[in-house]
C-alpha cells in the first residue's frame, strides 16, 4: 500500500478553477483511492509538502513570492505537471506583457505608494522551472486530466493530444464556423476539449493554446481575406496564450532568418 | 507533345466511365405522386437517412419539431447539408452535395472493437440498425465500393464494417447538373454502384435498379419499365490526369498548395474514402474494465506517423500534403487498380483556405 503515488496539488496566482475542476471530477473518489494525496491546500487541512512524486500546479508567476513557491515545489517533486492555461501559456494575466505597462498598476490602484508591489511580467511556469507535462485549457480539461491520471497509474507514457480543434468539430459534424464567416481560432488551437464552444455556436477562443503545427501565415491570410484585421486576430491569440504564441512566432522568424 | 499524352490518358479513362447507361440495368418509371409509397417501402426496410439541413444527426430526430417552431438560429442550421434520419419525404433536400459524408454509417467516428471486464474479453458483436441511405450522389456511392475493397475484399475483413455495410440499402440521386463548382467526378472513373438510383424526369421519376436488394423493393410497386437515360453532366472542374507519379519531386508546385494548408484535417475528415484510424483503450481508473476503440485519425496531423523514439515519417507539412493526394490517386491504384478519389470535391469545398490541388496537378500536366 505504501507504493501509492504521492501527489500534491498546488496553485500560485490564478482563479483556482483548475483545482476546483479536480474536485469536480466524477471519478474523484476512484482517483483518491488509487493515489496518496499528500498535499492539497485547497481541499484539505493537513498537508505534507516534501518528497512528492507528482505535483499538479495551476497559476501564473506574477511576483517574487510566486517564483519562490514555484521553485520550492519543483524541488520537492519528481514530476511537475502544469495544469490550465495560466501555468501552460500565461492565460489572461499575461496580456499585461503585450500592452504598454508603465502605468498599469497606477491605473488599477490609483495610489503612488502601491507602486512598490513590484510585480514581475506574468509568465507561464516553464519560463522558470522544468515542466514535465502540460494539461491545457481554461480551465483545465477534466477529461484530459483523467486521461493523464490513468496513464500515470497504469505506468504508460502520456501522449499529449496533438490535433487541432477542427478535427473534433468534424467528428461531431459541427460544420466549420470559419465557413460561416466567424473568426474561430480552431485551426491554430489544440483540440481535445470536446469542442464545447463551437457546439454551442460560439467560436473557439483558443484557451488551449496554439497548436504546435499551426500554419499561422495561412491562417492570417485566410482571416484577412474575410475582412478581419490582423490586429483583431492578434488580440484573440494573445487572450489566452500570448506568451506561447510570441515564442512560436519568434522561433519561426529565427528559422526563416537562418534559412536565408 | 506531352500535353496530348495527358489528354489521351483521360480519354481512355472515359470509355468505361459512368457517362453511359449500363445495358443490363432495369429502369422503371415512378409517378411523382407515388413517391411517398416508395418512401414508405424504404422505411419498412430500415431507418431512412437523407440529406437535410439540420444541426447534427444525433439531434435531428428529437429536435426536429422544436426547430421548426423556434427558428432561433437559422444560419447555423441552414449552412451545412448533412445526412440525417428523415421521417417525411418532404424534408429531403434534392439539390446539392452533403457537406459531410455518409462514411460514418459504415465506420463511425468512434467504434468499439472489444470490451473487457476483469480477464474476460468480449468482441464487439452488435447488430447495427438497418438503414437506407437515401439521396447519395454517384461519388458517394462509389466511395462505398472503394471502402469495400479495403475492408471486405481482402483478408482479414473488418468485422464491424461488414456488419454495418450488410445492413445498408443505397439509394442514389443521379446528378442532373454538376452540384457545385467543386465537383470533378467526370474526371474519375466511376461505376454504377447502387441498389436503386433516382432520376428526375419532370412528371415522373426514373428509377434504376442496380441490385437484387433493390429489385425486391421495386417489385412491390408494380411500375412501368422505362429505358430512357440521361448522361452525367460535365463538371466545371476537370482533373487532367490521374497519373501523377512523375510529378512527385516537383515540390515547387506542391508548395503552392502547401503554404495555404492549415493542417486542420478537414479534407480527410470530409473525404468519403478516408478511413484511417487510431486505436485507443478507454478504461476506468482502476483499469479493471474498459473498451478498445477505433477512432478516426488523419494523415494531415504530425502525430499520425509518430513512432517510438519520437520520430515522424512525415514531419514536414509538404510531405503530408502530398501524401494525401498520392494516396488517393497513386498508391491505392497500385494495389487495387482503381483510384481512391471519387471526385466529390469535398476536400476543396470543406478546406478553410480552399486549396485547389486539382489545378496544381493540371498546371504540372501543362508544363510537361
Amino acid at each position: 500500500m505504501n507504493k501509492k503515488l504521492k501527489v500534491g496539488i498546488y496553485g500560485i496566482t490564478g482563479c483556482m478553477g483548475c483545482q476546483l475542476n479536480i474536485l469536480y471530477q466524477k471519478e474523484l473518489l476512484e482517483i483518491l483511492d488509487a493515489v496518496d494525496l499528500k498535499s492539497f491546500p485547497v481541499g484539505k487541512e493537513y498537508n505534507i509538502h516534501k518528497n512528492l512524486d507528482i505535483v499538479f500546479l495551476e497559476g501564473v508567476v506574477v511576483n517574487k513570492e510566486d517564483l519562490e513557491e514555484l521553485k520550492e515545489i519543483r524541488k520537492n517533486t519528481k514530476m511537475l505537471v502544469a495544469i490550465g492555461a495560466c501555468a501552460t501559456d500565461g492565460c489572461v494575466p499575461a496580456i499585461k506583457n503585450f500592452i504598454d505597462n508603465k502605468n498599469i498598476e497606477l491605473s488599477v490602484y490609483e495610489k503612488e505608494e502601491l507602486k512598490k508591489m513590484q510585480s514581475l511580467d506574468p509568465m507561464p511556469i516553464d519560463e522558470f522551472v522544468k515542466v514535465d507535462h502540460y494539461i491545457y485549457g481554461c480551465p483545465m480539461d477534466k477529461t484530459e486530466f483523467l486521461q493523464f491520471m490513468k496513464n500515470i497509474l497504469f505506468g504508460k507514457a502520456f501522449k499529449p493530444y496533438q490535433k487541432p480543434i477542427c478535427h473534433e468539430c468534424n467528428l461531431r459534424e459541427r460544420g466549420c464556423l470559419l465557413e460561416e464567416g466567424v473568426e474561430c481560432l480552431g485551426p491554430v488551437t489544440f483540440g481535445n476539449c470536446s469542442v464545447m464552444c463551437p457546439q454551442e455556436n460560439y467560436p473557439c477562443v483558443g484557451c488551449r493554446g496554439p497548436y504546435d503545427d499551426a500554419n499561422f501565415e495561412a491562417y492570417f491570410q485566410l482571416l484577412e481575406s474575410k475582412g478581419i484585421p490582423k490586429k483583431t486576430i492578434f488580440a484573440h491569440l494573445n487572450r489566452f496564450a500570448g506568451v506561447k504564441f510570441k515564442r512560436m512566432m519568434d522561433k519561426e522568424m529565427e528559422e526563416r532568418e537562418t534559412a536565408h | 507533345m506531352k500535353e496530348n499524352n495527358c489528354a489521351s490518358q483521360k480519354g481512355s479513362g472515359c470509355q468505361c466511365s459512368h457517362n453511359k447507361s449500363e445495358p443490363n440495368e432495369k429502369g422503371f418509371l415512378l409517378p411523382k405522386s407515388q413517391l411517398s409509397n416508395l418512401f414508405t417501402l424504404l422505411q419498412e426496410f430500415g431507418e431512412v437517412i437523407a440529406p437535410r439541413y439540420v444541426k447534427s444527426d444525433e439531434d435531428a430526430s428529437e429536435k426536429q419539431d422544436e426547430q421548426s417552431k423556434d427558428d432561433s438560429n437559422p444560419s447555423h442550421e441552414g449552412m451545412f447539408l448533412r445526412m440525417a434520419p428523415t421521417e417525411n419525404i418532404e424534408d429531403v433536400v434534392w439539390e446539392g452535395v452533403s457537406w459531410f459524408t455518409s462514411k460514418k454509417y459504415t465506420f463511425p467516428a468512434k467504434q468499439t472493437l472489444l470490451s473487457f471486464s476483469g480477464r474476460k474479453v468480449k468482441k464487439w458483436n452488435k447488430n447495427p440498425k438497418k438503414r437506407v441511405l437515401f439521396g447519395l450522389r454517384l461519388c458517394d456511392l462509389n466511395a462505398f465500393a472503394i471502402n469495400d475493397q479495403l475492408f471486405l475484399k481482402q483478408e482479414p475483413k473488418m468485422p464491424f464494417y461488414e456488419k454495418f455495410r450488410k445492413n445498408l440499402l443505397l439509394v442514389g440521386f443521379w446528378c442532373d447538373s454538376p452540384q457545385d463548382k467543386y465537383c470533378f467526378c467526370d474526371s474519375m472513373d466511376l461505376k454504377h454502384i447502387y441498389d436503386l438510383c433516382l432520376f428526375d424526369k419532370g412528371e415522373d421519376i426514373h428509377i434504376k435498379v442496380g441490385s437484387q436488394k433493390g429489385e425486391e423493393i421495386i417489385k412491390k410497386l408494380a411500375l412501368k419499365t422505362d429505358n430512357e437515360w440521361r448522361e452525367a453532366p460535365k463538371c466545371t472542374m476537370q482533373l487532367q490526369t490521374t497519373d501523377i507519379k512523375k510529378f512527385f519531386d516537383k515540390n515547387e508546385v506542391w508548395k503552392k498548395g502547401e503554404k495555404d494548408c492549415l493542417s486542420c484535417g478537414d479534407c480527410t475528415s470530409l473525404c468519403p474514402t478516408c478511413l484511417c484510424f487510431d486505436i485507443e483503450d478507454e478504461t476506468n481508473v482502476s483499469g479493471t474494465c474498459g473498451e478498445r476503440c477505433a477512432k478516426w485519425d488523419s494523415c494531415m496531423f504530425k502525430d499520425f506517423t509518430l513512432v517510438a523514439g519520437g520520430e515522424h515519417f512525415r514531419g514536414e507539412r509538404i510531405d503530408r500534403f502530398k501524401h494525401r493526394i498520392y494516396h488517393k490517386l497513386q498508391y491505392f491504384k497500385e494495389d487495387f487498380d482503381t483510384s481512391m478519389c471519387t471526385g466529390c470535391g469535398r476536400c476543396i469545398r470543406g478546406c478553410p483556405t480552399k486549396i485547389d490541388w486539382i489545378s496544381l496537378i493540371n498546371e504540372q500536366c501543362e508544363d510537361q
